[in-house]
């Protein structure tokens, strides 16, 4: 990080702190934008994220949270690729799995591209204990789902892409559709008009 | 030392349990050593694929995870009741008990997402994966329909559908093949005919077959073989013929009761995994 940005960093903090809004947690949510810069290079400005913050409408709010933890939910992926201590491995792979499943909440804001490509990063790990059930191309191509997830716009392509290449390296993604074992669960419906 | 798979063995890579698939794992060996052929490929796509295409229509139609469950349930659709209660019970949500929920709000909006997505992935996902993960896929009939890729429509939906009649602009060399192995056919034919006759019973699917076949010969109206039912009558042995042209010893399936009439016919060995 640059002294620039590291300063611009330190104003956006303070702006941050002195917004106001109808909800208390506004200041919590800024400081996470922070935060979120701070593991970033190619990131917009954080001033641009204060003057956004200023004209925020709960849907814009949300959106920033949303890409906070796409970009958590990679930093932790990648960490936990290049950890040396498995019990560091484990833990980041632990926090990358727990961002994924965050990250539905927020699906419905993004388009069926980034559904898909959640879609596809959540039904390959969400199972898996460690980071070490893949192998070394499996990985590869896992981190770069992952990098694309923070991505403003996902393209169709993109997603259409990752599904044939996890097919060839044969990461699998059936485990959603796949008889869970020894588990029997009896459904009834009743509609209520 | 290579083996033939057929779309028994192809379903249940992907979707037997976690053991199951370990053993057929041992059973195979390495992807290099798997080949299948594309009549299983269209069967694939037809049974497996084609089967998540309409399970994501009543996801897409309703609006909800819930409606589509109910209009499954409603249809007797077991198969897709099923997949949507895999995705419940793979997402982990909390339902135990008695609940409400509020079409396509809430929990019912999230789990919507969730399948939809799931289901969108796999169908492409599996339509790759089936000759990705083999060594080759035999194709001697030169299937038109099994070279389809699932379509993407406007609305969000896959179009999986077999469009049976553009078989009859006769694209392909299923004809040609039957005709290239007559010898071999007619062996198997009266080979049939004297299972039949001699008492012991063979399936009502090779039964069809073999009618077919017959018809066809006897008539030399090869031709007819472009329709596709006649082609889906003939489907056994389609696939069993593909691995006796490709000079494939060990013919490796689920489907006990026609392969263990059709491999010695054929100078095939029947391998069967384990069963569950």
């Amino acid at each position: 990080m640059t002294k620039d940005q590291d300063r611009d960093r330190t104003n956006a903090s303070t702006e941050a702190n002195t917004l106001e809004g109808p909800r208390g947690s506004w200041s919590d949510t800024i400081s996470s934008v922070v935060i979120a810069y701070d593991s970033l290079d190619s990131e917009p400005s954080v001033s641009t994220f204060s003057r956004r913050a200023e004209t925020f409408s709960d849907v814009e709010h949300l959106k920033l949270n949303c890409g906070v933890r796409t970009r958590y939910a990679r930093d932790m992926f990648i960490q936990s690729c290049e950890a040396t201590d498995p019990e560091d491995a484990e833990a980041s792979f632990s926090a990358a799995n727990g961002a994924v499943d965050e990250l539905w909440d927020f699906a419905q804001l993004r388009g069926v591209a980034f559904q898909d490509l959640l879609g596809l990063i959540d039904a390959a790990i969400r199972r898996v204990d460690d980071i070490s059930s893949f192998n070394p191309n499996q990985r590869d191509i896992l981190r770069q789902a992952f990098a694309d997830l923070p991505r403003p716009f996902i393209e169709e392509a993109t997603v259409s892409n990752y599904r044939k290449r996890f097919a060839e390296a044969n990461i699998d993604i059936l485990g959603p559709l796949r008889v869970a074992d020894g588990v029997q669960y009896k459904v009834t419906i009743e509609e209520i008009r | 030392m290579t083996t033939f798979v057929d779309t028994t063995i192809q379903v249940e890579r992907v979707f037997a349990d976690a053991k199951r698939r370990a053993r057929l794992q041992t059973l195979l060996g390495a992807e290099e050593n798997v080949v299948a052929c594309s009549f299983s490929r269209l069967e694939f796509k037809r049974v497996v694929i084609q089967n998540l295409a309409l399970t994501l229509d009543y996801l897409i139609d309703e609006k909800s995870f819930w409606g589509a469950m109910n209009r499954a349930c409603r249809l007797r659709s077991d198969r897709r009741v099923k997949m949507l209660v895999r995705i419940l019970s793979w997402t982990g949500e909390q339902v135990e008990g008695r609940f409400q929920v509020q079409k396509g709000e809430g929990i019912d909006r999230k789990l919507t997402l969730q399948s939809e997505s799931y289901i969108r992935n796999a169908i492409e996902y599996l339509w790759h994966w089936f000759d990705a993960q083999v060594l080759t896929v035999v194709d001697k009939t030169e299937c038109q329909r099994a070279r389809e890729a699932p379509r993407k429509t406007r609305t969000g939906k896959w179009d999986l559908a077999i469009h049976e009649r553009k078989c009859a602009t006769q694209k392909c060399r299923n004809a040609l093949f039957i005709r290239e192995r007559l010898p071999q056919i007619r062996k198997l034919c009266r080979e049939l005919e004297t299972l039949e006759s001699s008492g012991r019973s063979i399936t009502s699917e090779l039964q069809i077959a073999l009618a077919t076949l017959q018809a066809v010969i006897k008539a030399s109206a090869f031709y007819k073989l472009y329709d596709y039912k006649q082609c889906l009558a003939v489907g056994d042995v389609w696939i069993h013929l593909e691995c006796a042209a490709a000079e494939i010893e060990d013919f490796v399936t689920t489907n006990y009761k026609e392969s263990e009439t059709l491999c010695p016919l054929l100078g095939l060995k029947m391998v069967t995994p384990e069963k569950p």
